[in-house]
């Protein structure tokens, strides 16, 4: 027996950890559950697998959300953009068709100088422009048809036919072109275009300008081709080409301007070409914003910690009452998760009679702590101020009051009795209003995707103004606010 | 095995999802586990109780950890993954009452109690070994525990319970000579008795 070595002693203390089994009745699970609903208490159900959103899913899924919206009207504004750009290149680069250019084409009617609008004035006028041009020889016939010359290069002729051209026509007055308008018909137009040297000496000719333009944009500048292209003169028609750009690139055209040879009316070409239209500015309603907000939601009561999200989902509706100032209301679905202390829900004793010595129920056991599930509706009320814009950039506030329209309450109650942990389940499906039960304060960021859509994100914190739900309990929530919105046009007008 | 790997699966799914009765029932496969890797760390059976209770909070706590589908036999691998569970929280008791437990003086009582195993060496059953080793000092005892029956080294030794190298082979070796006279029926070997709190 003396001589157990070192190795026999490891030897016997393996066998023995390995085989011998303890008497183990001393352990109890009573004992650890009651540590465990200490340390980790029993959740309550999950919800409905659409409402309880867990971070995990509605953080990517807010980021799609954006991200797909982003990519939606970018997208859509490119291929606009393009479309146009690509309109613009055809105009630039192709030829006139002579056969789209038969004076058919619809074109809105024209606006009428009233002052134009007298034939003999009208006709006055042109007589006047002829003789003022001396360098000028103009013909007409009966049909209203007119070739001007231009005695210096005599490069142009030009010939038309159309109804519209009659000399008694008010119409065919170049002055007839109202600034800012897309200006008659095509033989109007023709006539404008064509009129060469004549409208030269006009001194407000914006509206040729801007009727050139918006030509370039309808397609419809390839009219002034018309008498260009005319075989009798058989002669590039330069005046032709300087109202109609379409025929040959900026460059080219610049190259292929008349000289000019004392004649007034010429020297007026650059600054007519360059003169801007008077635009007038479009003001464009985008009062309402209307949106898709969703989020996460923390709440607390008291000082107890909660370890659960909550969260909101809903629609939006603003209305800018002045550029900065909106009134913003909604309808959102909201999960709030809490953990209570025991006290709020501890159930009154009730009232025995007097002459009743012994009550007959026992009295419930002293709950220890409750964890909450409130399900409801919330409409928030609040004003906004934008309180900076910068580019597609906007910082704002909120504030304003939110109700709670509570329609599902689920509570679990931890609480012990005769030794035992316990946990009870309680549900209150009562539909209980709470108008403006609390404060809505927020701030936040917007950032404008074009369109008239936008992405922001707003944090907020709701205070307490009373207590809601079985328990009175006064809940503080945190959060942030995701939100997709959109702001149709209302209306548009010219100021 | 299949399905004794399958309850157990069935069992940690539970636990993740917090569900008591499946805690329960995996308490009570594992409890008797729990007991025998306690009950040769301490010698009070209260503590032990206490250990195995907060290896179990421990390991429902973070059962999401273990992985059952890596290991194919699902019941011997939690129960190596609880074993270091509960090693920890045996050394974590050690380290927490070390200051309190070092330095107590031996009693006569303890002598009483090495002497009622009077049994040769041939005769010697587990219970009196594991007893014998339950009445060695703690620092005498966790390092024999940790170094002869868990395999640990002694710089791992030295890692976990704050000591060095050289405290730990000392009290390995004051270790086994306490054991050696205890189970030779050395009467005059002064052993350790939990004190009284």
């Amino acid at each position: 027996m003396s001589n157990l070595s070192d190795k026999d002693i490891d030897r016997l203390s393996r066998d023995a950890a390995e085989f011998y089994e303890p008497d183990d009745s001393m352990l109890s699970w009573s004992k650890l559950e009651q540590q465990l609903v200490k340390h980790i208490p029993e959740r309550p159900p999950d919800g409905p697998s659409l409402f309880r959103i867990r971070p995990l899913i509605w953080g990517p899924s807010v980021l799609l959300l954006a991200g797909i919206s982003y990519f939606i009207i970018k997208n859509t504004a490119y291929r606009r953009d393009s479309t146009l750009q690509t309109q613009r290149e055809n105009l630039i680069a192709k030829p006139a068709d002579p056969s789209r250019l038969s004076g058919k084409e619809k074109a809105p009617a024209p606006a009428v100088n009233p002052q134009e609008s007298d034939p003999a004035n009208a006709q006055a006028r042109k007589n006047n422009s002829a003789k003022s041009n001396s360098g000028n020889k103009i013909s007409r016939n009966a049909e209203g048809e007119e070739a001007v010359t231009n005695a210096g290069t005599g490069v142009s002729a030009q010939k038309e036919n159309h109804p519209d051209r009659s000399p008694n026509n008010p119409d065919a007055s170049p002055n007839s072109i109202i600034p800012g308008k897309n200006n008659g018909t095509p033989g109007q137009r023709n006539q404008n275009a064509n009129a060469g040297n004549r409208l030269r000496h006009q001194p407000d000719l914006s509206g040729e300008a801007n009727a050139i333009s918006n030509d370039l944009l309808s397609g419809n500048a390839q009219t002034g081709f018309e008498a260009g292209e005319s075989e009798a003169n058989g002669k590039q028609n330069a005046t032709a080409e300087y109202f109609g750009v379409a025929h040959l690139p900026y460059p080219a055209m610049f190259l292929s301007q008349p000289e000019v040879h004392g004649n007034d009316s010429s020297l007026n070409r650059f600054a007519v070409r360059n003169k801007k239209p008077e635009l007038k500015s479009l003001q464009v309603n985008h009062s309402l914003v209307i949106g898709l907000l969703m989020g996460p939601d923390y709440t607390d009561v008291g000082t107890m910690s909660n370890n659960q999200l909550g969260n909101n989902i809903g629609l939006s509706l603003g209305y800018y009452l002045t550029r900065r100032l909106s009134v913003n209301t909604g309808f959102q679905y909201t999960s709030k998760y809490y953990w209570s202390d025991g006290k709020p829900f501890q159930p009154q004793p009730q009232r025995q009679p007097l002459n009743t010595m012994i009550s007959m129920y026992a009295p419930f056991p002293q709950i220890e702590t409750v964890n909450g599930r409130s399900s409801m509706f919330e409409i928030p009320l609040t004003l906004r101020y934008d309180i900076y814009r910068h580019d597609k950039l906007t910082l704002y506030v909120n504030a304003g009051a939110s109700s709670y329209l509570l329609r599902k309450q689920h509570y679990t109650y931890f609480f012990h009795n005769a030794g035992q942990a316990y946990e009870w389940q309680n549900k209150n499906n009562d539909h209980l209003n709470y108008w403006f039960a609390v404060g809505n304060i927020s701030a936040g960021i917007e950032q404008d995707l074009g369109k008239g859509f936008s992405f922001q994100a707003e944090p907020f914190v709701r205070l307490p103004f009373r207590g809601i739900g079985v328990g009175n309990l006064k809940m503080n929530s945190y959060g942030l606010l995701f939100s997709v919105r959109y702001s149709p046009v209302l209306g548009r007008k010219r100021k | 095995m299949v399905n004794g790997n399958q309850h157990i699966s069935a069992l940690i799914t539970g636990c993740r999802q917090n569900d008591r009765n499946s805690q329960k029932d995996l308490y009570q496969v594992l409890k008797g586990y729990a007991m025998k890797v306690c009950y040769r760390y301490q010698h009070n059976n209260h503590q032990v109780e206490e250990i195995v209770n907060e290896g179990f909070t421990k390991l429902f706590k973070n059962i999401h950890q273990f992985d059952e589908h890596r290991h194919v036999e699902v019941s011997i691998a939690l129960k190596g993954w609880f074993k270091r569970i509960l090693v920890n929280t045996c050394i974590d008791h050690y380290r927490k009452n070390a200051s309190y437990i070092h330095g107590q003086v031996l009693s006569e009582e303890t002598e009483k109690i090495a002497d009622h195993g009077e049994t040769g060496l041939d005769r010697l059953s587990y219970k009196e070994i594991i007893e014998a080793i339950r009445l060695l000092s703690p620092a005498y005892r966790t390092v024999f525990n940790l170094f002869v029956i868990e395999g640990m080294t002694h710089e791992e030794i030295g890692n976990h319970l704050g000591i060095s190298v050289g405290a730990s082979k000392s009290n390995l070796s004051k270790a086994r000579e306490n054991l050696r006279k205890m189970l030779t029926k050395k009467t005059d070997v002064k052993t350790y008795v939990e004190p009284i709190r």
